[in-house]
């Protein structure tokens, strides 16, 4: 007997955690070093220069893992900014809020692609 | 009177909740910051996006993204950012022995022992994560 899915759930329940453990793992080092690190003047700006992220760029692998870098987290805010808008007051606009959270992680990843790999 | 009929609307059980339930609770509390870091975790992604965009409009203009990021309200907000994202790594990572049931043949492995690889696995790839940025 064939087993019917009939919801999409599964595929944001697997972009959320995909993004919530690749964030766990490696942002706080990216936050400290091109984050906290660079605006108070402990990183030299060099680490981000012009010249240095675009030739890390021409990677195709430092490209995918960029692209990861932003895409993933994003579905993963989306899925518990989703779950927090609910638990506050908006399950009446269950979809809307749905439609919103994903939409946003979409456009996201969309413009990350276009801006990477085209 | 049929009793299929569904009940008017109004006789539908409804729990009331205040929009500040969290705040009634410390558990309750933790969960809502542990559930908002991803706010944080997002907003880093999406300042990394900008920095992308700038970068694909020449070096002039993704010079000002540099300097954006070295304003003081930058510094405010990347240290709001690293407190979130810890509490998130934190709290990701006492899941995961909840989440991931390792069995070798019949045994499994104590959760303790999930949670310490866990952590050894976060330090070694930051570790490596922290000498591939800064080392050219």
């Amino acid at each position: 007997m064939a087993v019917r899915v009939k919801t999409t759930d599964p595929i944001w329940w697997g972009l959320f955690s995909a993004g919530g453990t690749l964030a766990a793992f490696l942002l706080p080092v990216h936050v400290i070093v091109t984050g906290v690190g660079i605006a108070f003047g402990w990183v030299s700006p060099q680490v981000l220069a012009y010249q240095r992220i675009t030739a890390l760029l021409e990677n195709p692998l430092l490209q995918i893992y960029l692209f990861l870098l932003i895409s993933l987290p994003l579905f993963h805010w989306a899925h518990r900014f989703r779950f927090v808008l609910m638990d506050l007051g908006l399950r009446s606009l269950k979809t809307p809020v749905a439609v919103l959270c994903y939409g946003v992680a979409m456009v996201g990843t969309l413009l990350a692609a276009l801006l990477l790999f085209f | 009177m049929n009793p299929q009929k569904s009940p008017p609307e109004d006789l539908l059980y409804r729990p009331h909740m205040s929009f500040w339930w969290w705040l009634q609770k410390r558990n309750y509390f933790l969960f809502m910051v542990r559930e908002l870091s991803a706010v944080f975790v997002g907003l880093f992604a999406l300042i990394s996006l900008v920095g992308v965009y700038r970068l694909s409009q020449g070096e002039d203009t993704y010079q000002l993204y540099l300097n954006a990021l070295q304003t003081p309200s930058a510094q405010v907000l990347f240290v709001v950012i690293l407190l979130f994202s810890l509490y998130h790594t934190l709290t990701w990572i006492h899941l995961t022995p909840m989440i991931m049931v390792v069995r070798i043949g019949s045994k499994t492995v104590p959760p303790i022992l999930v949670l310490i690889a866990s952590y050894l696995a976060w330090i070694v790839i930051s570790l490596i994560l922290f000498y591939l940025l800064l080392v050219n």
